[in-house]
């Protein structure tokens, strides 16, 4: 019984139409998720370059391993857990992390007005450069998470999946995913404290 | 623990501090992956799409072009490989620099022998009474024109090998060639084959003709050996009498001291009849088997 009332999913159809062997199938996947992909490798490496050459990585892989797809996750699901590993695997191959990491400098060292959170009127043009501001300091802090808690973070909290999901994916017990969860949650409050 | 929270500001703050960020990050919009992304894709697809060639096709295909260039190079190669040892193997058996001087200063000696001959050659010729006939023109012939003093139709062609000089494998000096063993017999021209006189074969060096009467022909071989040893020269061969078909002629090879040519002409002029034929200027000039040594074919002719 199909759960959508016997109407497949456009992932679903997608995926047949790649199996099939149809031209542009695997186009219309990547289209599809690069956004997704892109910007968790983006905020797991805070390197724009690195992650598009990560990303590429993730979707030839899916190209290689799609027919073996079991759909027991869904697309994304699978397609973000390559893109962990990856993005782990880089991570670890760095020679030095504290190198790497990106300082925040003070707010009032670079001269810049405190942030703000975003409000309702968010449709305006200085709320969207404020919300853009806002999104290159708070990707700068992800940044300074340990990359083993940043992960976590970014699939539960920014990608929206739930603990149960977060687990399954990172092959580790649900308690372990909150604890790991809250600590990296402390550590980003704590790291945007003096402009948040 | 909402009661703890309406009482204990600290954790209050700290839960509202923890819902900012959680709200802040769900509220990261997704970044627009870039365009090059998608092509890059395509790329790595249309990479691993295509099989790596196996080792022999990217070694032989296509054909038409790579065996031919595999070849010419594989000759080029066998090629080059010949003609460096080829060119290696004389330095292996070259004498070493001191014995290389001595050579060259051997061969400047004979230069100077060269240069000293031109003015003695035009004396000689200024003494010689003018000759005529086809034979004298033939010989006019080979001293304006021809720069080897024995006409190449004249060249024999059963000389015996004489080697201008020997390198010493042990390379300490050249060594002088050996007395190189001539034929003990000439042939006689045969009847089917005769040959002119100017493309009669000879042993080496110059040839001369000795026309004697039938009663002094006995013992006219020890008398001309005996001429030559007494100008410093050797008799090389005493061939017996031949019989040739046409006329009763002998052959016997002198070698002399090269200054010792004229003297003998003259003491064979004593014995018999020399011909004009047989005064040639290159008679005397050294062709025998070097600079220092003259050869001559001397022919007996009875008359």
């Amino acid at each position: 019984m199909d759960p959508n009332g016997g109407k497949a999913r456009p992932e679903d159809l997608l995926l047949q139409a790649f199996r099939q062997g149809k031209p542009g199938a695997f186009d219309a996947i990547v289209l599809a998720h690069q956004d997704r992909v892109y910007s968790f490798c983006a905020r797991m490496l805070s390197d724009r370059t690195e992650a598009m050459d990560v990303a590429q990585e993730v979707f030839l892989s899916a190209y290689r391993n799609l027919g073996g797809f079991r759909e027991e996750a869904s697309l994304s699901t699978w397609l973000l857990k390559i893109a962990a590993n990856r993005c782990l695997n880089r991570i670890r191959q760095r020679s030095s992390l504290a190198a790497r990491e990106v300082v925040l400098p003070d707010s009032a060292e670079r001269g810049e007005p405190p942030f703000q959170p975003p409000a309702p009127e968010e449709g305006r043009p200085d709320r969207i450069a404020e919300n853009r501001e806002m999104a290159r300091i708070l990707e700068k802090a992800l940044g300074r998470i340990d990359p083993d808690s940043r992960w976590l973070l970014l699939l539960s909290d920014v990608e929206g999946f739930t603990y149960e999901e977060v687990a399954a994916m990172a092959g580790i017990p649900v308690g372990t995913v909150k604890s790991r969860l809250h600590r990296a949650r402390m550590a980003l409050r704590k790291i945007l404290a003096p402009v948040v | 623990m909402h009661a703890h929270l309406q009482d204990c500001l600290r954790c209050r703050a700290a839960k509202e501090g923890l819902e900012e960020t959680l709200m802040l990050l769900r509220g990261l919009p997704p970044a627009d992956a870039p365009p090059e992304l998608l092509d890059g894709i395509r790329r790595g697809i249309a990479r691993e799409e295509t099989p790596a060639a196996p080792l022999w096709k990217r070694l032989f295909l296509p054909a038409h072009i790579k065996i031919p260039l595999e070849a010419a190079a594989a000759v080029l190669l066998f090629l080059l490989v010949y003609n460096a040892q080829k060119e290696e193997a004389p330095k292996i058996i070259a004498p070493p620099p001191s014995a290389r001087m001595e050579a060259s200063s051997t061969a400047e000696a004979g230069k100077k022998m060269e240069a000293a001959e031109p003015a003695e050659k035009k004396a000689r010729k200024a003494a010689l009474p003018p000759q005529s006939g086809p034979r004298r023109e033939a010989a006019s012939q080979d001293h304006a024109g021809l720069q080897s003093p024995q006409p190449a139709s004249q060249a024999p062609p059963a000389l015996p090998a004489v080697p201008a000089q020997l390198a010493s494998t042990a390379g300490e000096k050249i060594e002088p060639p050996p007395a190189v063993a001539l034929p003990q017999k000439m042939e006689p021209p045969s009847a089917a084959g005769k040959l002119s006189r100017v493309a009669r074969p000879v042993a080496s060096g110059g040839e001369v003709t000795i026309q004697v009467a039938g009663e002094n022909r006995p013992g006219m071989e020890e008398r001309i050996a005996a001429a030559a040893m007494r100008l410093g020269g050797s008799p090389q061969a005493m061939p017996e009498r031949t019989v040739a078909p046409e006329a009763e002629t002998d052959t016997m090879i002198v070698h002399l001291p090269a200054e010792s040519a004229k003297p003998f002409l003259a003491e064979l002029s004593k014995m018999g009849t020399l011909p004009a034929e047989g005064l040639h200027g290159w008679n005397d000039l050294p062709a025998g088997l070097s600079r220092e040594v003259v050869a001559y074919t001397v022919r007996i002719r009875v008359r």
